[in-house]
């Protein structure tokens, strides 16, 4: 193994301190530096193109534009269309990821036959690759012959009705996500101790109290960490959008990581889209920095 | 819920809910096999006159192995490059707390707010500049972006699942810290190694937005982009995309059904930690 290499020459019979250290940075330092290539640089490099004027395909230095970029989206209202979007389809999904996943985690934490079995078929939708599942999406919602309209009776324009897009997104990338939310909201139901249980049955609560009383708060460790990572990894989420409506119709679904992306790579305006996807991160660490202020610091 | 009564109620829901959850799943694999009738006014939930006609159509009319065959490429060298160093970080990040190893802590949470979309841009003009665009071996290096810090973050909940004195024996025992790594904690994390790698691997062979923007020739593409792109013919043969599908989800679930007691408690035990 390779990692055995740098600290070969420190025979001894006890390690010392020194030694220790130098392991530690040893074994650190290769991940430290890609993580510094694949976040920092990128970074630095978006925050210096989105103050110029760079086209994506000419690779001829782009011209200083200053803030004109940002001063351009923060006055355009397509940019506040797409954080409200965003916003939207974040909570929405964040929400819906949680309730599917608390009830598959409720049903699936009782005691029956088979119980294995169904705990890992409920992971599936989470196995799929997105690609695979969002063309399947878009078969089972196409206006004409999908499935989806067959069953419910019902004409509707799933990905094309510019009122009804957005929930179709966000019901889809629900369907991706709440898999995470059942794992975790699992391990959670399981680390709450029985005694609980059997006291509260002592005491002849029922059902429901149980369920508030008890099952709610043990809750709380896996709760604040889980819906954290839900508002994550939706706020930049951009394949199922990009594949199922591309952002359409008419912006309808256009969250500011798809537009970001139309910006560069459809529409070549590099230091434009640099603005925005700088924008964007603003406001993810925003939300991250209130949300870890007000739901996570009690148990650090 | 203790009587065999009410068992057996809690299973009939759990099925219910369960299977209306992978209906999804179950119309990929019926749409793929059925015949010409796809395009009826009430599709039926049942495969009509199955046959494998369209998994032969599309070998026959894309160069499905070249995908898959990129695909495999891409998605073993993510895992033989993030690896390595996602083991040497997490075992770093388990033992020691030095400044070097809080940054990167710090740089780990972060790539978790990053997505794709703003990844891309600067990718995109590095590897133009030094000519890893439209190469696998781009893709690869791109991809690690977001497999390592997850390597990372799953490996270290088990090397912290280790106890500490087992170290500290070996050390006394005179192992280098390479030795005590290597024959010590290596044998006993192997099982999470090979769950996070297995993992990392299903990352990749899933990516599809850096496979997207950083490859363009269509003899480099992978099966994300390609499968894709079935979408943007002119008529969709929608038969012959769910089998392109199913092609495509086949690895990753057989995969997925191995690791899948280990990725759970590896994530929780990340999550329930913080």
């Amino acid at each position: 193994m390779r990692k055995a290499s740098p600290n070969a020459a420190t025979t001894g019979m006890i390690c010392s301190n020194s030694a220790m250290t130098r392991a530690s940075a040893a074994l650190i330092l290769p991940a430290a530096i890609i993580m510094g290539a694949v976040v920092i640089y990128p970074i630095l490099t978006t925050m210096g193109l989105s103050l110029t004027d760079a086209p994506l395909i000419s690779l001829s230095p782009p011209s200083f534009a200053g803030l004109s970029n940002y001063a351009n989206w923060l006055s355009n209202p397509d940019f506040w269309h797409s954080l409200w979007i965003t916003l939207i389809y974040t909570f929405g999904v964040t929400i819906g990821s949680y309730a599917i996943g608390l009830i598959t985690a409720l049903l699936l934490n009782m005691e029956f036959p088979g119980r294995a079995i169904l705990r890992g078929l409920v992971l599936l939708p989470w196995a799929i690759p997105e690609v695979a599942a969002v063309m399947t999406w878009n078969w089972m919602l196409d206006y004409q012959f999908g499935v989806v309209n067959s069953l419910l009776g019902s004409q509707v324009g799933w990905v094309t009705d510019s009122a009804m897009a957005l929930w179709t997104v966000t019901m889809v990338t629900i369907w991706k996500q709440f898999p995470l939310a059942t794992v975790v909201l699992l391990a959670g139901l399981q680390a709450i101790p029985r005694e609980l249980y059997e006291a509260a049955n002592a005491d002849g609560a029922s059902r429901l109290q149980q369920f508030i009383h008890v099952t709610l708060p043990g809750l709380k460790p896996v709760n604040s960490v889980l819906v954290m990572l839900l508002i994550l990894y939706t706020f930049k989420r951009i394949s199922i959008i990009y594949l199922l409506t591309g952002g359409g119709p008419a912006r309808a679904t256009e969250i500011l990581p798809v537009s970001t992306y139309l910006e560069a790579f459809k529409y070549f305006r590099l230091g434009s889209a640099s603005a925005i996807g700088i924008l964007a991160l603003a406001f993810t660490f925003l939300i991250t920095l209130v949300y870890s202020r007000l739901f996570l610091r009690e148990e650090a | 819920m203790r009587t065999p009564k009410g068992r057996i109620a809690v299973l009939v829901v759990a099925i219910i809910v369960v299977f209306a959850l992978n209906f999804p799943v179950y119309w990929m694999l019926v749409q793929s096999i059925t015949g010409e009738s796809m395009f009826s006014e009430r599709p039926s939930l049942l495969p009509r006159d199955p046959s494998l006609k369209a998994f032969r159509r599309i070998c026959e009319a894309k160069p499905i192995g070249q995908w898959f065959i990129n695909t495999l490429i891409v998605a073993v060298g993510t895992v033989a490059l993030s690896m390595p160093l996602a083991a040497g970080a997490a075992f770093s990040l388990s033992r020691y707390k030095t400044r070097l190893n809080s940054i990167t802590g710090l740089a780990i949470l972060g790539t978790q707010m990053l997505s794709a979309s703003l990844l891309a841009i600067p990718i995109y003009v590095l590897f133009r500049r030094t000519g890893l665009h439209d190469k696998l071996g781009g893709l690869i290096v791109a991809n690690t972006a977001f497999t390592l810090p997850m390597s990372i973050w799953v490996l270290k909940g088990f090397f912290d699942g280790i106890p500490k004195e087992l170290d500290q024996a070996a050390m006394i025992d005179g192992c280098t810290v390479g030795q005590m790594i290597y024959r010590v904690i290596m044998p006993l994390v192997l099982p999470g190694m090979v769950a996070v790698s297995i993992f990392a691997f299903i990352l990749a062979w899933d990516e599809f937005f850096f496979a997207r923007t950083l490859v363009s020739s269509q003899a480099n593409w992978v099966l994300s982009v390609g499968l894709s792109s079935f979408r943007e013919e002119f008529t969709i043969e929608w038969s012959d995309m769910m089998a392109a599908a199913v092609l495509f989800t086949i690895p990753p679930i057989v995969l997925f059904m191995f690791i899948q007691k280990h990725l759970v408690s590896g994530l929780t035990g990340g999550a329930v930690k913080g």
